[in-house]
């Protein structure tokens, strides 16, 4: 079953990387818990965005361990830990 | 504020209201099922006429906000102000505005008492609609002694005599400080126009021309459906209108369970911030939402959103569950007649004294933008994931639309012909939708919509300066507005104007995103940024009027920079909820929308795309390489396939160095 643009749940009930079939985690787990992350000041990506000595919320970016793939990009609060977005009754 | 259902009287008993009778609600909601094609004849005349009843009311009215903005509902209601058909620019009221007829029944069926012929107006955001500008008037229609059905109209007014003028006050620290709030009273009595009434508003705003207009727009429509609808009983006979009016709901509820039954059952979660409440300094603030999906019921659960804001970012519970809908009834509902009947799988919890459910007195004129927008955006994220659980509805994910708001919508004063007006650019609608997957659209749309007024459209520039006292340089899409991804959302536009030929106008900002992006886009897609004009606010050029008689006029950021370096003058930035501000014809007010939500990795999105993206100045250069990972030559406008390369491996090897697991502290 799909779940994201590059996330399935597959036929073991696990979450897997839809591009190179990486395996995450359980299903029944938070997929964030399970892949890198990187802490990213918005001001990094170009645009008018807040600047790091005023910012009040970054950005966490999440990767697929096997392609790097950019699976997430939360705008959360420094320190906040990985949001469990997705969360699918198996 | 007692929150009311239903009448008193309505779930045991009917009553006699004066013009007819109201049957029991069990009695009310009793039908004879129309057989399919009846149905579909029946159910879609009476959209018809909501619709030919809406369309009056854009025409009458000359407001720019109703006739080229389409901030206007029509909508047919059954005896106790269920929706069962509507007509609206504006879903945030797709059930928002049943208070108001429940409200009546109770408080006016004994004494005054309801009779043919009578309209009724409100504009208080505790009973329903949003905020104060948002003014509904409403009629019953009686036959054979029985009242039927009711029918409304509402319109964005945008002025309500408040401290501010423009209808949206941001120094408003009270709901006493948004302006009048009418309670139901009778704008018309058994057919006749009740001008003491009617004085009590006119003679309480900036602008009883608009009002004037809105108002005569309302009881325009409203009389072109009644006489419709007569027509529909002469020619059916009551009990298949009444029949059509309950069967729309129960219709729409069996499609809209349906389609829940096809998703998977689960819990998501989202969340969007704010900046920005009275200041002095920004604040941050959020709205936090866990949806849960159970066979065919969907719980919305605010708990975890900030508690109210001291200033008019707030919503009270119809404003709430209006932002709500806006999602529900553009995203997942969409292909399903909007009315009460996709109200009725849905729980919705709202913590009270938090933003999305503000205390009965909490100033709350900025509930549609702010924090509406950030409701709609959680509500709008979490529907695209649960889509994604069947193949079916692939082709309707649709990341979040814009959020951030760096504007300044609001005007009032003297207008150039000499009168007071105020109200608010329409500019503001000129957004980024969100963008779509492969089997769907794709990229967003450029300056596609509010996402809450989704027929809106932006008048030309010549008529705004027509009508307003004030002269555009520039309103253009802007760079950078657009969010990037595998998929690219919508890009907005940017505006600049300068008052002109008036005595005296101020303008007001809104604005959120300065010091934090207001909420994430889908799947690793970057949120958008504020463009690449920023920032917003009013520059002042000491020589301006002067240099426009020589012929020159800045045309973007780095001319009006120039000038205030070079003639003289300054920049002075204007946050949330800041008061209004005068300004004269030495000042530049820029203006720039936000853009909606990408979808997926930047790196997957074709070069050419991206390419073609550089030159419609939607993408600066620097995004294309930063961001995406493809190098341009500038030379010969192609795509560098050899420097992409290693951009693009520079990107990931950055990745793989920065990223770590996470672990609890």
């Amino acid at each position: 079953m799909r779940i994201h643009y590059y996330l399935v749940i597959n036929e073991n009930k696990r979450i897997e990387c839809r591009k190179c079939g990486r395996q995450i985690c359980d299903a029944s787990e938070n997929y964030k818990k399970h892949i890198p992350r990187a802490e990213v000041w918005p001001e990094e990506i170009p645009g008018e965005r807040p600047h790091k000595d005023e910012a009040l919320a970054l950005y966490y970016e999440y990767y697929c361990p096997g392609c790097f793939t950019l699976l997430d990009v939360e705008v959360a609060e420094k320190g906040s830990p990985p949001l469990w977005d997705i969360q699918i009754k198996v | 504020m007692e929150k009311r259902e239903f009448p008193s009287w309505g779930k045991d008993e009917g009553k006699e209201v004066g013009g007819g009778w109201v049957p029991p609600l069990n009695k009310v909601k009793e039908y004879e099922k129309l057989d399919p094609i009846e149905f579909d004849i029946l159910s879609y005349r009476l959209y018809s006429i909501i619709n030919e009843g809406r369309q009056a009311v854009m025409r009458v009215s000359g407001s720019p906000v109703v006739a080229e903005g389409g901030e206007a509902l029509f909508a047919a209601y059954d005896a106790y102000g269920a929706t069962s058909s509507l007509a609206c620019g504006l879903l945030l009221h797709v059930i928002g505005t049943e208070g108001f007829i429940r409200e009546t029944l109770e408080l006016q069926s004994e004494f005054p008492g309801i009779f043919d012929g009578d309209m009724f107006m409100y504009n208080e955001p505790s009973v329903g609609g949003i905020h104060a500008c948002d003014q509904w008037t409403g009629t019953p229609i009686f036959h054979g002694g029985e009242l039927i059905c009711w029918l409304g109209a509402l319109t964005h007014t945008a002025e309500t005599g408040a401290i501010e003028p423009g209808g949206m006050p941001p120094g408003a620290r009270s709901l006493l400080h948004e302006g009048y709030r009418v309670q139901g009273i009778k704008v018309q009595e058994k057919g006749k126009l009740n001008r003491a009434s009617l004085n009590c508003v006119l003679r309480a705003t900036r602008d009883p021309a608009y009002y004037t207009l809105d108002l005569r727009a309302r009881i325009a429509g409203l009389n072109v459906a009644k006489e419709r609808i007569k027509e529909l009983i002469a020619r059916y006979g009551v009990e298949k209108v009444k029949a059509v009016i309950q069967q729309n709901m129960d219709y729409s509820e069996e499609l809209a369970r349906a389609k829940l039954r096809n998703l998977a059952d689960g819990t998501w979660r989202a969340v969007n911030y704010g900046d920005w409440d009275i200041g002095p300094g920004p604040k941050l603030w959020k709205v936090f939402l866990t949806a849960t999906k159970v066979g065919d019921e969907l719980t919305l659960d605010f708990t975890g959103t900030s508690e109210a804001n001291k200033g008019p970012a707030n919503c009270m519970t119809h404003g709430t569950i209006g932002s709500v809908f806006v999602a529900v009834a553009s995203q997942l509902f969409w292909e399903i007649p909007g009315n009460a009947g996709i109200v009725r799988p849905l729980r919705i919890i709202l913590p009270e004294g938090t933003l999305v459910n503000a205390s009965f007195l909490s100033p709350c004129s900025f509930c549609p933008p702010t924090p509406g927008q950030q409701i709609s955006n959680v509500t709008t994220t979490i529907i695209a994931k649960m889509l994604y659980t069947n193949e079916k509805y692939w082709g309707d994910i649709n990341a979040a639309w814009a959020s951030e708001n760096w504007h300044g919508g609001y005007w009032g004063g003297i207008t150039q012909h000499g009168y007071s007006s105020a109200g608010l650019f329409g500019d503001v609608w000129a957004r980024g939708t969100g963008a779509g997957i492969d089997e769907g659209r794709g990229d967003g749309c450029d300056s596609g919509a509010l996402q809450m007024t989704i027929e809106s459209c932006i008048a030309d520039v010549e008529m705004n300066e027509l009508r307003y006292p004030f002269l555009y340089l520039w309103r253009r899409e802007e760079p950078d507005t657009a969010a990037p991804g595998r998929w690219r959302s919508g890009a907005s536009i940017s505006y600049a104007f300068v008052p002109h030929n008036t005595s005296f106008v101020t303008v007001a900002f809104r604005g959120i995103g300065k010091y934090a992006s207001s909420g994430q886009s889908l799947d690793g897609s970057y949120p958008p940024s504020l463009g690449s004009s920023g920032p917003a606010g009013i520059y002042r050029i000491k020589s301006l009027g002067e240099m426009f008689k020589e012929g020159k006029k800045p045309d973007n950021i780095e001319e009006i920079r120039y000038y205030v370096k070079e003639e003289g003058g300054k920049f002075r930035p204007v946050s949330l909820c800041q008061s209004s501000t005068r300004v004269t014809e030495n000042d530049i007010i820029l203006n720039i929308n936000g853009g909606g939500r990408g979808v997926g990795d930047p790196l997957d999105r074709e070069p050419q795309r991206v390419l073609d993206d550089v030159k419609t100045h939607i993408f600066s250069m620097q995004s294309a390489k930063e961001v995406f990972g493809v190098v341009i030559d500038p030379k010969r406008w192609k795509v560098d396939k050899k420097a992409t390369k290693l951009q693009k491996e520079k990107i990931i090897a950055r990745r793989k160095k920065r990223g770590k697991i996470w672990e609890e502290k």
